[in-house]
């Protein structure tokens, strides 16, 4: 379906004890230009993409394709507040960063990429709707290949930002910016092959699809601590040829795409399956096969 | 038309739809309104919640529920309930489907409503932006209708629904799906009112889109839904033939004035439709009569025809329903064109020569073959579809 054939991202844990992590230093040394006024949500994307892209050279119809779940939170909640609190009308710099999109126009500007640039989401599983996007645009030829990140931002205070995500008290809260490259099925250097992409309507589907797995094949599997709150035990213990695997992440909706790069900088050779649950029952999977070139 | 043309992925037919907006309820009432010269001039609304009383022009729709939650889903009850009357779908189909989805407010609405209520009980433990605002949609899709198919919440600001087009019609020329929802809807907010209000792109007496006198825009609210389905090239009727999109890196909020950008997004619609420029029937331009998008899709239009074809704009009717504009105004024209007769461009009434290009100030006839759709917006996001229609 997909080949991954670089990876690059940018991740940290919330200590709230410490505030958010200024990023303006590591992301004026991967812009090619100065940006004014952009928020942290930009920030983290143009920081990612780059660390994805380095030292790589990327084609003329390179799509590109975010996914969050909340895009720019940290700038939309300064405006609701401002707005609710005070009745100030939001400013042009911050209402145009309210846009989810805005990030990808810096990215694309930053990149040098003028093709397709697509924002989307879809809860936890944002990441899983952008690889589908991507898949599609370059199975019909729309691009040639496709720069897809999850850019996940977190803000204090984290008791909000704990209710928003529907994580129980007390839940380590992370944020993440994760980036694939990936190219046509069939293309050379992969690190990684994406070979399915599903959305499951409930529980029992996902045991269903789970029990079509060919059980010969030791799969690991990754599930974020909010698929974990909403899974039963019993679909993944029941079956032998799956076991866990750990990102060391903490909780936040880029659980996923982080997954997927821990698990290919791990050098691990089996099938990893990433689920993530959303907040309508339904499960979404990525199946990829690593072909062992990354190292650790 | 040549008939051997041969676009780069398969075709899709536009087998239902339903639609909601200022000009009406249905596609009948839309289609009238259209077409009405009298139906475009837009109402007022005030947002009270503001430090300074806001007044601004609205074109909102007529009957829809106060409190946002409920606004959002009767929007959606309107299209959807349209859509299922004309092509009812089962519980089986609707459940694997996939459901493509645009919008610019998804659930800001709700989220300010709800803000606004806690903030009133206690400023000290109210929570901004409390729910998930990109899952409102699917979620009462899910729950009302049994849409429980992959979803995608597209955001590129004003070409959201255009690119939801898009990517619904290369999902079913993969091959997986016989057919894909796509949904747009925007409805009223005081993020967006107040958002343009304070970049001062409001007209306060009605948009003018390509006139000499253009001053702005004014936001429209509405709902549409078109069921896509897998075809034949031959098929009679309306058919999604192809598209193209781009993103231009010349400003954040503007093309790029000298036209480079938008002419290459026509004119990869058409080559990846192996349309040549002369197959071009007529235009439905953006036209959100800004100075800035007028201009640079007018220079756009120059650039990539030798000689442009008939154009208009349909926003001085339904609004500039921001992210909903690419399917409200693409299931518009669907609708129009077996009627035999597409619109004049609404608002117009002098031409600009600076522009050096004017829009139709009388409906034009249709005949069978391709229209383009120009759809452009924030973040240098530009997509141009192509219409095929067939007798």
């Amino acid at each position: 379906m997909l080949e991954i054939i670089a990876i690059g991202d940018q991740y940290q844990p919330v200590d709230p004890s410490e505030g958010l992590v200024n990023l303006k230093a590591a992301a004026s040394e991967v812009c090619r230009e100065h940006f004014r006024r952009i928020d942290r949500f930009t920030q983290m994307a143009l920081i990612g993409s780059a660390r994805c892209v380095e030292g790589t050279s990327l084609e003329p119809r390179t799509g590109l394709y975010i996914g969050s779940r909340f895009a720019s939170l940290g700038n939309t909640t300064k405006v609701h507040e401002k707005m609710v609190s005070a009745g100030i009308v939001p400013k042009p710099a911050g209402f145009i960063n309210t846009l989810s999109n805005a990030a990808g126009y810096f990215v694309a500007r930053n990149l040098g990429l003028g093709h397709r640039n697509l924002f989307v989401s879809r809860g936890d599983a944002s990441i899983v709707a952008a690889l589908q996007l991507a898949a599609m645009d370059v199975a019909t030829g729309a691009v040639s290949q496709a720069l897809v990140g999850a850019v996940e931002e977190a803000i204090l205070p984290l008791e909000h930002q704990r209710v928003r995500l529907g994580l129980e008290p007390g839940t380590e809260i992370g944020e993440g910016s994760h980036w694939l490259l990936v190219a046509p099925a069939g293309s050379a250097n992969s690190l990684a092959s994406v070979t399915e992409m599903i959305t499951l309507v409930d529980e029992k589907a996902l045991a269903k699809w789970l029990g079509e797995l060919d059980p010969t094949t030791e799969y690991r599997v990754s599930l974020s601590p909010w698929t974990r709150q909403k899974m039963a035990s019993t679909c993944l213990k029941s079956r032998q040829m799956l076991t866990d695997f750990d990102p060391a992440l903490a909780a936040y909706p880029g659980h996923a795409a982080g997954a997927l790069i821990r698990y290919l900088r791990s050098g691990a050779g089996q099938p990893l399956i990433v689920i993530a649950a959303d907040t309508d029952g339904r499960f979404h999977a990525i199946v990829m096969r690593p072909n062992n070139q990354v190292s650790a | 038309m040549k008939h051997q043309t041969r676009p780069a992925i398969a075709p899709v037919k536009i087998t239902a739809s339903g639609i909601v907006s200022a000009l009406g309820n249905g596609k009948a009432a839309n289609l009238s309104g259209l077409f009405d010269d009298a139906a475009g001039a837009p109402g007022r609304l005030s947002l009270p919640h503001f430090e300074e009383p806001i007044d601004v022009p609205y074109h909102g729709v007529a009957g829809a529920p106060e409190p946002a939650e409920d606004r959002l889903h009767w929007l959606l009850d309107q299209a959807v309930s349209e859509l299922l009357a004309e092509h009812p779908l089962t519980m089986e189909q609707r459940a694997t489907i996939p459901v493509f989805i645009g919008s610019s407010c998804w659930g800001i609405g709700i989220a300010e409503e709800s803000y606004r209520q806690q903030y009133r009980e206690n400023p000290d433990t109210a929570i901004p932006l409390p729910l998930d605002g990109f899952s409102q949609i699917s979620r009462y899709l899910q729950k009302e209708y049994g849409f429980h198919g992959a979803d995608f919440a597209l955001n590129t600001a004003c070409t959201a629904t255009a690119n939801a087009i898009l990517s619904a019609t290369a999902a079913i020329a993969m091959g997986i799906h016989e057919h894909a929802l796509v949904v747009g809807l925007e409805a009223r907010n005081d993020t967006t009112l107040a958002g343009f209000h304070g970049m001062q792109l409001l007209a306060q007496d009605g948009m003018r889109p390509f006139d000499r006198q253009r001053d702005g825009l004014v936001l429209g609210e509405g709902c549409g839904a078109m069921l896509l389905s897998k075809c034949q090239p031959d098929d009679a009727g309306s058919l999604i033939w192809g598209g193209a999109s781009n993103c231009d890196t010349f400003s954040i909020s503007a093309s790029n004035p000298d036209g480079s950008t938008i002419a290459a997004v026509m004119n990869e619609a058409m080559a990846r439709s192996d349309l040549s420029h002369s197959d071009i029937r007529a235009i439905k331009a953006h036209g959100t009569a800004t100075p800035l998008n007028d201009d640079g899709e007018a220079a756009g239009m120059r650039r990539a025809f030798d000689t442009v074809p008939p154009f208009f704009s349909m926003k001085a009717a339904l609004g500039h329903t921001l992210g909903s504009c690419g399917l409200l105004e693409a299931l518009l024209m669907a609708a129009a064109m077996p009627e035999g007769w597409l619109p004049a461009s609404a608002g117009f009434s002098e031409a600009d020569p600076s522009l050096g290009v004017a829009p139709i100030s009388e409906p034009l006839k249709v005949e069978p073959g391709y229209y383009l759709l120009n759809f452009f917006g924030f973040g240098g996001n530009n997509s141009s579809l192509i219409l095929r229609y067939q007798d």
